[in-house]
């Protein structure tokens, strides 16, 4: 059976998610990339993404609370769903294989 | 408390609205301390991957509101003229003359009687736009239908009222060019919204949190 295995950003958005634990939103989200994958990130590329795993049903969102800081608008937190995880394992589990036995690397 | 770049915010509010988390992020991160710059980078973005397609639609949309305010406008207009004609041809044959008794016709009143039109017109516009978001194209029909049923009315009393010298059959032609045009407007104007609707960002409702299975 075919996998449908995420791409490196969508992995690196579903892994932030996990690490960062407490409710994630866009903001701590591209931070944890930026912080521990040293990758550099447009908030609005999260969001896309975010969107789209959404919609595949890897995550899921709720809306929080809204901070001064933020102009009164409230926070869209996200969170890992069962199938979400399912990917992230499924496509572990792939890159893992590939790169087992490479010829050169060792 | 410093505020991000004004044209950046305006821009992001006409280009790519709809996403207040990632607009309240963005405002959070200039907060603690991102540069304009930085906001400026977010803001190309945002609009960029918003697409083509996406900020086309809302363009088009946009345009439908324009045209919407137009047609409302000149049925408006159609029906102002036409009323205040007919109502004074009535009145001729009580020895009223209603249009003569306006003081400079060319005038003062006139461009009053057009400002306010305007302004009835953006008002009545703007209600429809705002009562009937999904259905706009049958407000302007039953608004124009009515008016011109009002129209056809109207001078059919008023043909009665001269004694049978009709002119209706000017009038008919009159509201058929009007309803035809209004009706290719519609038409040529929104066909492209509808096969759009697919692309806009439609807000979510809040879900309670799920969190990852463990």
């Amino acid at each position: 059976m075919t996998r449908r295995l995420l791409t490196d950003f969508e992995i690196m958005i579903l892994l932030a998610i996990m690490r960062v634990g407490d409710d994630p939103y866009g903001v701590t989200i591209a931070r944890e990339i930026e912080q521990t994958a040293g990758r550099a990130v447009q908030l609005p590329a999260v969001y896309v993404a975010l969107d789209r795993l959404e919609k595949q049903g890897l995550v899921r969102s709720w809306i929080g609370e809204a901070t001064p800081q933020r102009g009164g608008r409230a926070k869209k937190h996200f969170a890992l769903t069962r199938a979400g995880l399912g990917s992230v394992q499924d496509t572990r589990d792939a890159l893992t294989a590939l790169w087992a036995e490479v010829p050169g690397l060792s | 408390m410093a505020h991000p770049p004004r044209l950046a915010s305006l821009l992001l509010d006409w280009l790519a609205p709809g996403n207040e988390a990632l607009r309240g992020d963005l405002d959070e991160e200039f907060a603690a301390g991102r540069g304009g710059a930085w906001y400026w980078r977010q803001v190309i973005a945002a609009i960029a991957v918003e697409g083509p397609l996406a900020v086309r639609a809302r363009a088009v949309a946009r345009f439908e509101s324009v045209v919407t305010g137009l047609i409302t406008l000149l049925l408006l207009g159609f029906y102002a003229v036409f009323v205040v004609n007919v109502t004074d041809w009535l009145l001729r044959f009580e020895g009223v003359h209603l249009l003569k008794r306006l003081p400079d016709v060319l005038g003062f009143w006139t461009w009053t009687a057009a400002v306010v039109t305007l302004l009835v017109g953006l008002i009545v516009g703007k209600m429809i736009h705002a009562a009937h978001g999904e259905h706009r194209v049958a407000s302007i029909l039953a608004f124009g239908g009515t008016t011109m049923l009002c129209a056809a009315a109207a001078l059919q009393a008023a043909t009665l009222a001269q004694g049978g010298e009709a002119f209706l059959p000017e009038l008919v032609q009159q509201v058929s060019s009007t309803a035809a045009f209004v009706v290719g407007l519609i038409g040529g104007v929104t066909a492209p919204v509808g096969s759009l609707d697919g692309l806009r960002l439609i807000t979510r409702r809040a879900a309670p949190p799920i969190h990852a299975a463990t």
